[in-house]
């Protein structure tokens, strides 16, 4: 093919730039800087990361005893072995237990979940065209709470990832199937069977638990089913950043093949894209996302489902853009969401599902009276 | 452009004279059997059949040599299909040469989706092969098919907002690396912003997608395909749901890119004003195949639609234009007006 100016001669000409005009070397600048050109989409990313930085050094600081910045630094600062870092501020050994040992696991495990869900949210919306799509509505946080409870139950705590992992695809799989019944799948048909595969998944985790029920049980069904990072540990932080660098970079990897989807499967067809394949393997690795993170920390909704509308804002709906400052976002809001959790009732405390309930229904009421285009039906 | 080409595999009149049981079309140059891929070199030769095209389009960019045109442009060899055992497509074979527009006409069910998913490479055939300038379609990876085929579906829906721009870079996809696809790419936004020139909406790149006319997202979307730099553009009911003006425009535009394409139409009219040659299917048939004036005969649109016409010669351009009669004008009689348009017409129809 060859360059060729309109051959209207006319509507030539972008809005202040010459690019246009068969001028084909010529980068269209003035028409870059528009939504999202690089410049200010990396100023959204960087402002996110020391956002996500800030936040959860404040984070650690606030609770019950009182701890500052600049011991928080030195409690990290000590146990990477980075003593000449440190200060000259001694922490006094109970500070630095509660900060290295309870809070600090308790802010990063926070900051990994709420960054798997919200990468999972963009991606399961991508792949399925549904804007509601989501793996908590969609019944894969159900599901992986189920299996994850199962074998607590079992006493095989070691397979909690891989239980939980399994118990989110077969949840994805039971969804996507009742949703086919009798036709294509429309985004409200698989929300539907997402909310039956959810109770399901819901009654047989409270079910297995109030069945071995020993001592407080109410608070432990709880937990799983409203999600919550009380019981946050090292090992926690191991488990959902080791799923979050690895499934989370192959996401990033293969993020242009999301865009191909925007105008369906046919067009991903057209643009090279082997479509069945394609969003099998997203999907999948949605469901390992979603199941380490509800491994440690129970089914969390509206995290996947709010703040990829909300990032796209900011973005744009390319996903190249889309994923990294959604998982950033995500990070910033779960460790913001679940510090509320554990001090506005002090000395109680929440799951933090109740908290990203209250925050995201209300967005998701907007998200459902906004847009009404025929995709949602 | 060679004779031989133009209608090899594309008509063989003796072989299987009928299209429809009740409707004899057996004399129409244009008629096609299902057993096209029987004919003989020696009937093509007899025809008109290549010469017609050249003479009726006036087009240049055929190759001059006849070992080019063996492999130049779309060959569509007996393709088949079936689903769940229903047969969609049965022996199609056409020749399109580069460069030209064919218009893939038929009733609804006859297969125009099908074979065009078979002919971008996203689904493959059960028997029969397409090739695209010598290289087979089904044996090219996907993503190399991709940068030599675009396909417009038809009535698309973004799932999200997004700008013209997002949409036309779409089309950049299949250029990217594999693995580090997601980074760099920063020729992609002047190829782009080359393709809405080309279809004359450069001053659209900023715009909203769900702010623009129909006729503008059409548009776009072919910009989209542009931007894969294709040489095959395939485009299915590009025309659907749009104002006269806009579906005028938008034809007139797909000619001018001076691409090999294929569109499926609804409008008979539109195909026999905008198209160099008709592919018409029915019940995944191939019925008839050549110039518009070939193709679109009273007889043939009866066997194959069901509808009686007159064909009358466009008062500007010559090119047939298709008067419908619905079931309850029948005051002349349809013999009466068939051969005044087949003298009107520009195309030989002359039959030996």
């Amino acid at each position: 093919m060859t360059v060729t100016p309109s051959r209207q001669g006319h509507g030539t000409a972008a809005p202040g730039g010459p690019a246009a005009h068969g001028a084909p070397g010529t980068p269209a600048s003035s028409a870059r800087a528009r939504h999202g050109g690089p410049g200010r989409y990396l100023i959204w990313l960087l402002a996110a990361v020391v956002a996500l930085v800030l936040g959860s050094a404040v984070a650690v600081t606030i609770g019950p005893a009182d701890v500052s910045l600049a011991q928080v630094w030195g409690s990290v600062a000590g146990h990477l072995g980075l003593p000449g870092l440190a200060g000259d501020t001694p922490v006094p050994p109970l500070t630095d237990a509660i900060v290295w040992q309870l809070r600090m696991p308790r802010v990063l495990t926070a900051a990994m979940v709420g960054a798997g869900l919200a990468l999972s949210g963009a991606v399961m919306q991508s792949v399925t065209r549904n804007p509601l799509a989501d793996p908590y509505l969609l019944g894969l946080s159900s599901g992986a709470s189920l299996g994850a409870v199962c074998v607590v139950i079992l006493g095989i705590g070691f397979a909690l990832p891989a239980a939980a992992f399994a118990g989110a695809l077969i949840a994805l799989f039971a969804t996507l199937n009742i949703a086919r019944v009798g036709g294509s799948i429309t985004p409200g048909r698989a929300v539907l069977a997402g909310l039956a595969i959810a109770q399901l998944g819901s009654a047989g985790t409270s079910f297995i638990i109030f069945w071995a029920a020993k001592g407080d049980s109410y608070r432990e069904i709880l937990n799983w089913l409203l999600g919550s990072l009380a019981g946050s540990s090292w090992s926690s932080v191991l488990i959902s950043s080791v799923a979050l660098v690895v499934v989370g970079t192959g996401i990033l990897l293969a993020a242009s093949r999301l865009d191909a989807f925007t105008f369906g499967d046919t067009n991903a067809a057209s643009l090279g894209i082997n479509v069945n394949a394609t969003r099998w393997g997203f999907l999948v690795a949605v469901a390992l996302l979603t199941g380490a993170m509800v491994a440690v920390s129970g089914a969390i909704g509206f995290v996947g489902l709010i703040l990829p509308h909300l990032v796209r804002g900011l973005s744009g709906p390319g996903h190249r853009r889309l994923l990294p400052l959604v998982g950033v976002v995500g990070a910033l809001f779960l460790v913001l969401a679940d510090t509320l959790a554990r001090t506005v009732f002090d000395p109680r405390e929440l799951p933090v599902g109740i908290i990203t309930a209250f925050i995201g229904v209300p967005v998701f009421i907007l998200l459902i009276k906004r847009k009404r285009s025929a995709a949602w039906a | 452009m060679s004779p031989e080409r133009g209608g090899a595999s594309a008509s063989a009149p003796e072989s299987a004279p009928r299209v429809a049981a009740d409707t004899p079309i057996d004399r129409s140059e244009g008629a096609l059997s299902r057993n096209s891929r029987d004919s003989r070199p020696r009937d093509d030769t007899s025809r008109p059949f290549g010469s017609a095209q050249g003479a009726a389009t006036g087009n240049s960019g055929a190759p001059g040599d006849a070992g080019a045109a063996l492999t130049a442009g779309v060959v569509l060899d007996g393709v088949s299909l079936s689903i769940d055992g229903i047969s969609i497509l049965q022996g199609v074979s056409a020749t399109l040469p580069p460069g030209t527009v064919t218009g893939l006409l038929g009733p609804n069910g006859a297969g125009k989706s099908s074979l065009l998913r078979i002919i971008a490479g996203i689904d493959r055939a059960d028997a029969g092969t397409v090739a695209l300038d010598g290289a087979v379609v089904g044996q090219l990876r996907r993503r190399e098919a991709a940068r030599r085929i675009a396909l417009l579906e038809q009535n698309v829906a973004p799932s999200v907002d997004l700008s013209v721009r997002d949409v036309v870079l779409l089309g950049r996809i299949p250029h990217r690396s594999r693995l580090l696809g997601s980074f760099g790419g920063d020729d992609d936004l002047a190829v782009a912003t080359e393709a809405l020139a080309m279809v004359g909406a450069a001053d659209l790149l900023d715009r909203r997608w769900h702010t623009l006319s129909g006729g503008q997202q059409q548009r776009v979307q072919i910009a989209r395909a542009l931007a894969q730099r294709p040489s095959l553009l395939l485009l299915d009911e590009p025309t659907n749901h749009l104002d006269v003006s806009a579906q005028l425009s938008l034809l007139h535009q797909v000619r001018g890119l001076g691409l090999t394409s294929v569109l499926a139409l609804h409008d008979l009219n539109l195909a026999a004003a905008y198209c160099d040659h008709i592919v018409l299917l029915q019940a995944g048939r191939l019925a008839a195949f050549g110039t518009p004036a070939q193709v679109l005969r009273p007889e043939i649109i009866q066997a194959v639609y069901g509808v009686d016409c007159d064909i009358v010669p466009h008062p500007r351009t010559g090119r047939p234009v298709i008067v419908f009669s619905g079931p309850d004008e029948q005051p002349e009689p349809l013999a009466s007006a068939s051969p005044g348009a087949r003298d009107d017409t520009s195309g030989p129809l002359s039959t030996p």
